[in-house]
Order: structure tokens, then sequence, then C-alpha cells
């Protein structure tokens, strides 16, 4: 029985793979940000990649969210990417609220000016819990700004702006503060859809 | 390694104070050095006796036992920032 058993020749599947550099979209600057494997360039497309929106923008003020990338074509050795979305991390998110705040949440699908689709979700905190008529009122405000705000720019810009969330809600804050005090107003979430 | 730049690390070093004070969880006396730190980084920010006065603050404020600590990391990297514009005036 013994004698029976053949040599089988041993394939090492990674010695097969190859590199690919991954390259960033047009947003941060089409710059060289990691590396990534595989045997054939076409099993790359479709594949997600997360890492710290700190790290792809180059700004510390970012370091609190992940980004998601897609990894839209390749050509050679360089795998480029679109830019899906971003989320802020939970454990930043946990740190904005405590006892006795309110938090007004707001997700909403939207079309832009150049017709793609976009998935945005917003949180505010107040100080001192509030009535439901006054999360109402800060609700039905952010939702105004933000259909104006998406109706009237292209993608490249509400990315931009949604980055910088401060940039972002600084016309809006005045008008936020008649109804209510504010301690933060962040953009918690962006979904892109480039079907 | 990348290169050294004094205009990066600079803005770095406000946005890190910036986020810290915007934070609900950090204690009042921690914020006030912060907030020196702020003004010393804006105003003096090429005088090395200044710098090593804000770095004397912040390790005491690293030691604090009721700063959290996710605000501990940041005033180490704070600290890292700091030192590394202190050795480009020395």
């Amino acid at each position: 029985m013994a004698n029976d058993k053949r040599k089988r020749a041993v394939v090492d599947k990674w010695k097969k793979k190859k590199q690919f550099k991954l390259i960033s979209p047009k947003l941060f600057g089409t710059s060289e940000f990691g590396e990534t494997i595989a045997t054939k360039p076409e099993q790359l497309i479709g594949r997600m990649i997360k890492l710290n929106l700190g790290i792809l923008t180059n700004q510390i003020r970012n370091k609190n969210a992940e980004a998601f990338l897609r990894i839209s074509k390749v050509e050679g050795s360089n795998a480029y990417t679109d830019f899906v979305g971003f989320q802020i991390k939970n454990s930043y998110l946990r740190r904005l609220f405590k006892r006795k705040t309110s938090k007004v949440e707001l997700i909403e699908n939207w079309t832009t000016k150049d017709k793609l689709k976009i998935k945005i979700k917003f949180v505010a905190v107040t100080y001192g819990k509030q009535e439901v008529s006054k999360v109402k009122a800060i609700r039905k405000e952010l939702y105004g700004f933000m259909e104006n705000f998406v109706k009237e720019n292209s993608i490249d810009k509400i990315l931009e702006l949604c980055l910088d969330s401060k940039r972002l809600f600084s016309p809006l804050l005045p008008k936020l503060k008649k109804i209510s005090r504010i301690s933060a107003t962040e953009v918690e979430k962006v979904k892109v859809n480039y079907k | 390694m990348p290169e050294f730049n004094l205009e990066k690390e600079i803005q770095d070093i406000k946005d890190l104070i910036e986020m810290l004070l915007g934070d609900v969880m950090i204690p009042k006396n921690v914020k006030n050095i912060l907030q020196n730190i702020k003004v010393i980084v804006e105003k003096n920010g090429n005088n090395v006796v200044k710098l090593s006065e804000a770095i004397y603050g912040l390790q005491d404020i690293s030691e604090d036992p009721n700063l959290p600590l996710n605000a501990k990391s940041d005033v180490w990297q704070l600290l890292n920032k700091l030192e590394k514009v202190k050795e480009h005036f020395k």
C-alpha cells in the first residue's frame, strides 16, 4: 500500500503572484499609497481597500475616519482606484455624545449635478437634552441646506467639502444656533454609487 | 522616511490641538495648557526656549491620570511633532 503513493508536484501558488502598486484617485493627487498582490490583473478589479483617511489625505484632522477605495482599472503594474466613500470611526463618534445631550441624525440619498447617486449620513450633537420639536427643526434645516448644496455642486466639490466638515457647515451653524446650541456637526458616512 | 516639512508640521500641530480642545472628555486644566501651547506655536514658533517650555508643559499633562487614553496617544504625537520643530530651529 505504501508503495502506491506517488510523488505529487507541489506548486507554490505564492510564487505565481505579482505585486501591483495602488494609485489614489485624482481627488488625492494620484499618488502611490500601497501595494496589493494577485496572479492575474483581472482578479484585482472590484477589490475594496480600507485605509485611514488621514494617511490618504495627508492631513491629521482626518485621522478619525476610514476611507474605502475600489480598484477600477489596471495598467501594467499600476492599479487605479475610485473613492467609494468614508466612515467616521465608532470610537470617535461615541466620544462626541455623553449624558444629557441630543443626537440629531439624517440619512438621505441624493443625486448630484453630474447625475451620480450619493448617500450621506450626518450627525449633530446639542448641548443639553432638547425637545422633539427642536430636534425636528434642526433636522429640517440640515435637510434644506444639504439639498441645495448637493444639487448645485459636482461630485468632486461635494467630496472635498465633506472631508472638511468645519468648512462645509460654516454657513449653516449661525442658523442652527438660533434653534439650539450645537456642540458638534459631522459628516458620519459618505457612499458614492458610480454605476 | 518622508522629508521634514515645517509648514505641514506646524499645521498638523494646530489641527491636533484644535481636535483636543474640541473634545468634551478632556479636563479643563489640560485644555488651558494646550491653549497656551497654541499661542506659542502661532506667535513664537521659531523660539527654541518657548518651544521647550511648551514641551515641558505637555510632558506634565501626559502623566495626568484624568486624561483619557485616546487623548494620551494624541498628546504623545503632539510631543513628537513639537520636538521635531524644536530640532529644526536648534
